[in-house]
């Protein structure tokens, strides 16, 4: 905090603000983490929380260079929501990502029952389903309307990491499933081939005969 | 004929017209947009490779997933 704030505000005022200075830290070096997370298990990375965390750092700014002591502490409160929000968007990037690569399996492999390699899969499946409900069940505000909301962000966050903590393995698995999955396909398509291959023989064997007779 | 007509016509357009012309930024494609950021980007090894989400791209999969069921229950 600037002297010139600190000289501006009161004792207790001042206690106040670097408390909240210092718990928009955490929360700032929390959301780096949750998108240094993201960006390393998806190789992606998420701008939507880099933008948040550029709107916390403006409150941030605002609230240092503030003259009131409300405004200052109004500002401080923005940025601290800013950066609860950064972490939202990152695990939900995250969890859609996982949605759609889980999407995708599901896709490659539904010529082959996957229970028979993977016994758990139908209730694993159901997690994605409570997933994306619990996803679009959110209602997203913008950045400059992210005060007006009364909802209880802290607890939709814990909620929604939780569910990345769920998905995530089941994901890993999937990619372990799809080396089993694939030599079931493999044996499905040479036992086509060889149905294929016996139907033509016995066709031939057939006009054979008929020219021969 | 026809294509001279053309020329003189937009070449009288630019003298006459020059402070009136409308400027018209189109959107780049994707992979286009991808290639600008990884040549300009610094400092972050995923923009440098050009992979980075947007919320359009979220909103992307959200369509693509609109009513899709994962489990085979009902």
């Amino acid at each position: 905090m600037t002297a010139t704030l600190r000289a501006s505000l009161g004792d207790g005022q001042e206690l106040e603000d670097e408390e909240l200075l210092f718990s928009i830290q955490k929360l700032f070096q929390e959301a780096e983490d949750d998108i240094k997370g993201v960006e390393q298990s998806s190789l992606d990375l998420c701008t939507p929380a880099v933008n948040e965390l550029r709107y916390a750092g403006h409150h941030v700014l605002k609230g240092l260079v503030a003259s009131a002591p409300e405004e200052c502490e109004e500002q401080y409160r923005r940025a601290s929501r800013h950066c609860l929000r950064a972490r939202y968007d990152a695990v939900e990037i995250r969890l859609w990502s996982l949605l759609d690569e889980f999407r995708a399996f599901q896709k490659d492999y539904q010529a082959v029952s996957i229970p028979q390699v993977w016994p758990d899969y139908v209730d694993c499946a159901e997690k994605f389903d409570v997933t994306m409900a619990l996803l679009n069940s959110v209602k997203k505000t913008e950045p400059s309307d992210i005060d007006d909301q009364g909802d209880n962000r802290v607890d939709l966050l814990e909620r929604t990491r939780e569910a990345s903590r769920q998905l995530e393995p089941i994901v890993s698995k999937a990619k372990i499933a799809r080396i089993e999955l694939n030599k079931i396909l493999d044996d499905q398509k040479r036992q086509i081939r060889m149905g294929i291959w016996a139907i033509v023989v016995t066709f031939i064997g057939i006009i054979v005969t008929i020219i021969v007779t | 004929m026809n294509k001279l007509r053309t020329f003189f016509s937009s070449m009288l357009k630019v003298f006459f017209n020059s402070n009136q012309a409308e400027v018209v930024l189109r959107p780049l494609p994707r992979e286009r947009e991808r290639k600008l950021v990884a040549t300009f980007a610094r400092g972050n090894i995923n923009l440098q490779s050009g992979r980075y989400t947007t919320t359009e791209d979220l909103e992307r999969i959200k369509a693509s997933l609109r009513g899709y069921r994962f489990s085979p229950r009902q």
